[in-house]
Parts: structure tokens; sequence; C-alpha cells
């Protein structure tokens, strides 16, 4: 579960905050689009979430993890339970796809590699592209190298998926395309949170939004059938 | 951090310099260069040291004594050479086995006569202890043993071993000198490539961060990548010296090369250095590049 209690987060003392008073639930395996325009706070909610950033005033819990108590040990801990995918996919050029999916699953030595082969296989027919296994980025679409991308912030089995306009640089189709593969990651359940400045992408998905503006909710909106929050 | 992670970091090290062929091989071929130079002086000291250590003048005092010695005298003066510390082993040698010997070297007929008689004494032979060959020792021993009633005379090179001796400790500390010069020189190339390398993968650790991996984990392969090519500076300077020294040997004979225990702390040192920039680097650009 992610809670945002009366959350204030301020990057420079004279500018204006980049979010004011937030309160915000988001419970496990939930699907939500943060949705607004630049500069509404989107960005800061994922960060906040991923602690790259602290609030300047309020609370925000993560998993069990409170920013009021954090140390680098647990910011740490936090970060491998969380997956991340970003407009700009930053896939790592100078190796193949299969290595690029495998990096986190290498990083901490838990895993042999039969065990990566297995799991780098799985999130790579998750996404479609295991026949890709491999390509060199620059040989992919956008579209596919955005799926990459999902299938590496996957790899660990991450409670929650953070998305920042994961479809913003992808034309319609693809960007669908892309909307659905999330939605199957969120169907397996991992919660996710998707930042997205298209409206049109939203509201056609029947999925909860947080319409954000200033660095304030202006709506929190979810199936009537499923209960509004707030 | 397990087995496997310290492979995989390694791996990424060597992956490091081979993507950044070019980066790495500056560094290799500035890092020879200075390699070089502090190995030319290193070669250079340590053949002055075995030199200087193994002069004969270093090993042996000679023991002249007065005449009308007895044997018991001879035997008691024996003893009391193989009571000092300093000497390993003690030989006689009468005054006609050292005529001959002269004679031998002079190759003179009818020298005997000419000089009216053999005119030298009966002497020992002291052979010091490899530990005790310094000056101050020599020189000690030499004046104890010249106050002895037997003694007529002392010979040894207790002061031209000194002066070589701070002969040697010149050299020596001159090649310390340029070894500081050239070790700050080795940090510093360590540290701007590794920085270059560093900031053309701000990708790789960005990555490394968003997926939770800590500092000293990001810092590995950039440490690893600096100390492996200081290693291969080290290997090839040493294999320059090694031809180069041999090249010599040819003219000048008797000129070694480096011991293999001072090729494992010249190579020791080598790495130490590469260690030494990069993780200075690393620290560096680690606080500027931000999640």
């Amino acid at each position: 579960m992610i809670k945002f209690f009366h959350v204030r987060k301020s990057y420079r003392g004279d500018a204006p905050a980049a979010l004011d008073d937030v309160n915000l639930t988001i419970d496990d395996g939930e699907f939500v689009f943060l949705v607004g325009p630049s500069g509404a706070g989107k960005s800061t909610i994922l960060k906040l979430i991923h602690m790259e950033v602290f609030p300047s005033e309020g609370e925000v819990i993560v998993a069990g993890f409170t920013t009021a108590a954090m140390n680098r040990k647990k910011v740490l801990t936090l970060r491998r339970r969380v997956g991340v995918v970003f407009q700009d996919y930053r896939l790592l050029g100078d190796r193949s796809i299969y290595e690029n999916v495998a990096l986190p699953l290498r990083l901490f030595g838990q895993y042999n590699e039969r065990q990566i082969a297995e799991r780098v296989e799985f999130v790579m027919n998750q996404v479609g592209l295991w026949h890709k296994a491999d390509y060199r980025p620059r040989e992919l679409s956008g579209g596919q190298q955005q799926r990459i991308a999902l299938a590496r912030a996957v790899a660990n089995q991450p409670f929650v998926l953070l998305a920042d306009e994961p479809t913003a640089n992808l034309d319609p189709h693809t960007a669908d395309e892309i909307i659905h593969i999330i939605q199957r990651i969120n169907q397996s359940g991992t919660a996710v949170i998707l930042a997205t400045h298209k409206m049109e992408l939203v509201m056609n998905s029947g999925e909860r939004y947080v319409r954000m503006d200033q660095g304030t909710i202006v709506e929190d909106w979810v199936d009537p059938l499923r209960g509004v929050r707030s | 951090m397990t087995t496997r992670t310290i492979r995989y970091l390694t791996s990424e090290g060597v992956r490091g310099m081979r993507r950044h062929r070019g980066l790495a091989l500056t560094a290799v071929v500035t890092m020879t260069a200075s390699l070089l130079v502090l190995g030319v002086f290193l070669v250079t000291s340590y053949n002055v040291q075995q030199v200087i250590s193994g002069l004969e003048s270093r090993k042996e005092v000679m023991v002249y004594l007065k005449d009308g010695l007895t044997p018991a005298d001879l035997k008691a003066l024996e003893n009391r050479l193989h009571m000092h510390p300093a000497v390993e082993s003690v030989t006689f040698i009468s005054r006609e086995e050292a005529w001959q010997e002269f004679s031998k070297s002079m190759n003179v007929d009818g020298l005997l006569e000419t000089v009216g008689g053999n005119p030298l004494p009966d002497a020992y032979r002291v052979d010091l202890n490899p530990s005790r060959r310094d000056a101050a020792t020599i020189t000690s021993l030499s004046d104890e043993i010249r106050n002895w009633d037997e003694v007529d005379e002392v010979l040894s090179g207790g002061e031209w071993v000194g002066r070589l001796d701070r002969f040697a400790r010149s050299v020596l500390l001159f090649t310390a000198a340029i070894g500081i010069a050239v070790g700050l020189s080795i940090v510093a190339i360590v540290a701007n490539t590794v920085r270059l390398t560093v900031l053309a993968r701000q990708d790789l650790i960005h990555i490394m961060r968003v997926v939770g991996a800590s500092e000293n984990f990001i810092r590995v392969p950039f440490l690893s990548e600096g100390v492996l090519q200081a290693l291969v500076a080290g290997l090839l300077s040493l294999g320059g010296l090694y031809l180069g020294t041999r090249l010599i040997e040819s003219r000048i004979s008797g000129v070694e090369f480096l011991s293999p225990s001072w090729c494992g702390g010249f190579l020791l040192l080598a790495m130490i250095l590469g260690l030494m920039g990069s993780a200075m680097s690393v620290r560096h650009v680690l606080r500027q590049v931000r999640l």
C-alpha cells in the first residue's frame, strides 16, 4: 500500500511548491493513472514513491517504509521492490536486449545463470519480444524498446510499477499496445502508477485516474462499480 | 557480496575497458611510459645495491699478525675471532702461503733473494656474516681487533664501504623521489580516464541507482577498470624493462633484471596507484551524477 499524508514538496524555498497538501492512497495491485499537464506534480509523486526525493512536509508510506524514518539502506531495499520505466526507455546501448533485462537480476547475486535465463525468458515473453533477445536496443523500434524497458522493470517482481510518460514518444497505436501490456502486468498482481499528460489515454481505459494541476489533486476518479475513493 | 557478484562486477570492468578502448588505450600507454621511467630507476637502484652488497671488501677483513706467535696463541686468537657475532668463518693464511700467492701474482724469478727473505706476516682472513656487512660493523670490528696484542695490522674496506653505502642510499632516495612523482602522475592519469569513463556511462549508473544498487556496487566496476589498466601498464612496462635490461646486459655483463619479489612489488604499487586514481575520480563524479 502507498499513502500520502498532507504531502508538500518544494524543490526550492522561494519557488512555488511542486506538490501542496496531497493526500492519496493506492492499494496493493491497483492501477492508477496520474494525469495532468506538465508541471502538475505527477513526476514528483513518482519520485516520492521511489524515495528519490523526500517531502518538505507530511509523510509518504510505501510498502511499510515511511519517509519519516528512512536511511540509505532502507531506500535501496525499497527500490529493489519498485519497477520504473521512463519516457526515453533508458536501455543500455552497449549490450544485448537479454543483458539489459537481466541487469537488475545480476546486480544482487541471488540468482544463478539458469534462474536468470528462466526469468528473462518469462518477462520477455510477457512483452512478446523473446525472439529479439540477441538484438541491440538500437535495432528495435521505440515501442519495442519501451516493451523491453517494461520487461526490465518487472524482472525483479516489483510490488509496484512506476511509469513516467511511457507512451509520450510513441504513436497512438503503439501507445495502446504499451498500455495493454502494462494492464496485463497489473493483472498479474503488480500495482501500476502511470503518469501521463494524455487524457485520451485515460478516458477510454476504465481505470482509476488522479487528475492533478499545479501540485494539487483536482479529481480522483474510479469506476463507480469499484467505489469512489475521494 | 557473493563470488558471483564479484565476478560480474569485475567482468563489467573488463567490459568497460573494451567499450572505451580508445580511452583505455591512452591511459595504458601513458601509464606504461610513466612506469617505465620509474622502472629504469628501480633497475639502476637494484643493480647498484647488488654490486655494492656483493663486493669482496664488504665480505672480509684481513688480520695481519705479529711475528713469533705460538700455535696456542694462534688457537686462542682464532677462538676469540669466532666468538664475534659478525664473524661467519676464519681462515688462517701462513706467511709461506701468502708469499706463494704473492710471487705467483708477480711472476718474477728470484724475487725472494732480491727482497732478502719473506717479509709477509701470518694472517687470518675473517669472512663476515652476510647480515653484518654494513660499514659501521666492519669499522668497529676492525678497530676492536686492531687493539689486540697479537695483531699487527687490520685491513678492511670499512670507509670505502661507507662511501658506497651512502652512494647507494642516494640512488635509492632519488629513485623514491622519482617514484613519488611518477606515482602522482599515474594517480592523475587514472583519475582523469576513469572520470571520462564514468561520465560516459551515466546511463548505467542511473539504471543501477533506479534498481537499488548501492554506491559501492556502482563503484566496483570503475575501480576494477582502474586497477586492470594499471596492471596491464605494469606488465607492459616490466616487459619493456626486461628487454631493455637484456639488451644492456649483452654489452655490460653483470647487469641484472629485478628479482621476482621486486617485480611483484612493482606490479602491486602500480595496482594500488590505479585503485587510488579511480577511487578518487569515481567518488567525485558519483556525487555529481544524481538519480
